[in-house]
């Protein structure tokens, strides 16, 4: 064995006989509170009644929207009705002279 | 079977259950994380993580395997992506990309890894080896660093990366072949 493959071999082999390195105790402590932290966060209600809540908001909106849109829609026809009633008139009363 | 009494304190959420089981785990979960990382501030982020992640979906754990593997799974899942997310080299300022050829072992860290549990004598040799197992695709990085510095079997890796052992023997055997062409090119650049 040349001298590359022995240093290859040995190189390949440093990890023998490692050993687990040692956590640092503030680390150890900051698992501790760790552990203590989920329940103080705990969502107060289940996440589907988060969803259901945004869902029922968004409904909301999305109808109030629509609502508004269709209001001004009708808004605008009445606004243009009477001059529409009156051009019929005129033209009714026009062909009624003849 | 029934469910472990340990187990039905961690899912009411018992703090004595879980301060045990931080004192039962973290040692693992940290040398898993910093065997995978090579990276101290990060590996106590990663371990931080799991027990937070433990903490949190323990109401999941189905006991298919034990809560020691599923434990480990997460640390293996969670240094991964902080692998994947670069999260190391924003820290530590390594730059692989001015290497350009990856296939060379010339990386030049600017905190060459040391791990604390390393002999002596085998310092100076497992720093460069792990500089050329930080080079390997993630699955091979895996199965070695389980099998090497956590002494793991292949039948436990498999179980931990959800495959299969032949597939475990895969990663090991193109790992070993991939770490000995990285070290000879090493060898030709520096100690020859």
């Amino acid at each position: 064995m040349n001298r590359k493959e022995t240093w290859i071999n040995e190189t390949m082999n440093a990890l023998d006989g490692i050993r687990p390195a040692a956590s640092d105790p503030e680390l150890v402590r900051k698992l501790y509170s760790t552990a203590s932290e989920p329940h103080e966060n705990k969502d107060l209600f289940p996440r589907p009644v988060y969803w259901s809540v945004a869902a029922g908001i968004a409904l909301l909106v999305t109808l109030n929207v629509l609502t508004a849109l269709h209001f001004n829609r009708n808004h605008t026809n009445l606004k243009e009705a009477p001059a529409a009633v009156a051009t019929e008139y005129l033209t009714y009363l026009g062909t009624a002279k003849l | 079977m029934g469910i472990a009494p340990e187990l039905v304190k961690l899912r009411e959420g018992d703090e004595l259950a879980f301060r045990q089981l931080v004192d039962q785990h973290q040692n693992r979960v940290f040398n898993t994380a910093l065997g995978l990382l090579q990276h101290h501030e990060n590996a106590q982020d990663v371990t931080q993580e799991v027990f937070v992640e433990v903490f949190r979906s323990i109401s999941k754990f189905r006991g298919d395997s034990t809560l020691s593997t599923w434990i480990y799974r997460i640390t293996v899942q969670k240094a991964l992506g902080h692998i994947r997310s670069g999260k190391r080299l924003k820290r530590s300022g390594t730059i692989f990309g001015l290497f350009g050829n990856e296939s060379q072992l010339n990386i030049q860290t600017n905190q060459p890894f040391d791990h604390p549990g390393i002999q002596l004598e085998n310092k100076e040799r497992a720093t460069i080896l792990f500089k050329a197992i930080a080079l390997l695709p993630l699955n091979q990085r895996t199965a070695f660093t389980l099998h090497k510095v956590e002494g793991l079997s292949q039948n436990e890796i498999a179980v931990i990366m959800s495959t299969s052992v032949s597939s475990v023997e895969s990663h090991l055997v193109r790992a070993r072949r991939n770490l000995r062409e990285l070290l000879s090119d090493y060898y030709e650049q520096n100690e020859k």
